[in-house]
């Protein structure tokens, strides 16, 4: 995250949100790719949080971030969308008219982002905020609404569980070992 | 950037960044789109809170307002239905009874004038019609009830009259019902004119 003077946006004003808008957005739409997998849905839930950030924005308190701020309600509007996924796809499992996810929608092939989507949205988060974007703890902190320690432990779970999904599948299929320098594999 | 002092591994934080970067980091250089959805959502928020925070006073005008059009338009209504009688009555008992049928002429055009401005500005085509019965049916007893002793040639057309308009009115009655008591008022009247 650029340094980004808290009062540089002023709480409900349309041009200040038209300018969080056009900074934030695609950072925003880049970190719900990595949550959701699903380019599309990514913007979809991307303009939905806007849609939210903008009805709230009277309220946003210049002490946290505006971009973070937004990135709080991008992660919320993720896992809800991530639910309503879920259920859908029971309901197409148990036969339901529902129609299921496109396959050509997921572009996203890589087994990383695989593997993100199946940790659990606060923690898929967290490793994109930091690794994508850099954020601080701090600053993944104040994106997800939890303390700095929080974001820790929750960075330690995911890499846990990435390194043991990837590993056990690049060990099947022989083909990550020559690009983490060995210690991915260990 | 990967090593953030929480006990990373560097080499996966490397490949994690790098594979990130790779799948992901494209759509960071692609901007927003300008048909963001905020926007249509504000244009319909502003509707939305105009009405919610309109004023109660603004509110009771507005709500007054209407309930006087709807009440002053049903009274306008009701007094072009009822000015009808009062302007045949009127003429009834103004027109002058002489010459024979000048009195018929008299009260059948003022009837008429006075039906056709309020079936026009009260009930329309349909009002026009029932109008033009009402008009014949008083025209017809102002011919045939009988010109006695006092007011009974004006009570029998009143009678015929009221009961015309109460079927041209309600739309309902039978005619029959209201022929009978047509009838019933022209033999009363005729009974009037021939009692001493």
């Amino acid at each position: 995250m650029e340094a980004e003077i808290p009062s540089a946006y002023r709480p409900g004003d349309r041009d200040d949100f038209e300018r969080l808008y056009a900074v934030a957005y695609p950072r925003v739409r880049a970190t719900l790719t990595g949550i959701l997998g699903d380019p599309g849905a990514a913007e979809d839930c991307a303009q939905d949080a806007f849609v939210r950030a903008f009805r709230a924005w009277s309220r946003w308190k210049p002490d946290a971030p505006a971009e973070a701020w937004v990135h709080r309600i991008a992660v919320n509007v993720a896992i809800s969308h991530g639910r309503r996924e879920r259920l859908r796809e029971i309901l197409h499992r148990l036969g339901s008219p529902g129609a299921p996810p496109d396959p050509a929608a997921v572009v996203e092939r890589s087994d990383l982002v695989a593997a993100l989507r199946s940790l659990p949205p606060r923690q898929s988060a967290a490793i994109v905020l930091r690794h994508l974007h850099g954020y601080s703890n701090r600053e993944i902190g104040v994106a997800l609404g939890v303390p700095e320690r929080t974001v820790a432990s929750r960075l330690i779970a995911a890499r846990r569980a990435l390194r043991q999904r990837l590993g056990d599948q690049s060990i099947a299929d022989g083909e990550y070992s020559g690009g983490l320098g060995g210690s991915f594999l260990r | 950037m990967s090593n953030h002092g929480d006990g990373v591994d560097d080499g996966f934080d490397h490949w994690v960044e790098a594979e990130l970067r790779g799948v992901i980091g494209r759509h960071l250089a692609v901007p927003a789109p300008p048909a963001a959805r905020f926007r249509t959502s504000a244009t319909h928020e502003a509707r939305r809170m105009n009405l919610k925070r309109m004023s109660p006073i603004r509110m009771g005008v507005a709500i007054g307002a209407a309930a006087l059009a709807l009440g002053g338009g049903t009274a306008l209504g009701a007094s072009l239905t009822a000015g009808h009688g009062t302007t045949v009555s009127n003429a009834a008992a103004s027109c002058a009874t002489t010459p024979a049928g000048s009195h018929g002429a008299c009260v059948s055009t003022a009837a008429q004038s006075s039906t056709s401005s309020g079936s026009t500005n009260s009930a329309g085509p349909q009002g026009a019609g029932s109008g033009a019965n009402h008009g014949a049916a008083v025209a017809s007893a102002a011919a045939s009830c009988p010109t006695g002793p006092g007011d009974a040639h004006g009570d029998c057309v009143s009678v015929i009259a009221k009961a015309n308009h109460g079927q041209s009115g309600s739309g309902t009655s039978g005619s029959g019902t209201s022929q009978g008591s047509a009838n019933s008022a022209l033999g009363l009247a005729t009974a009037a004119a021939h009692r001493p």
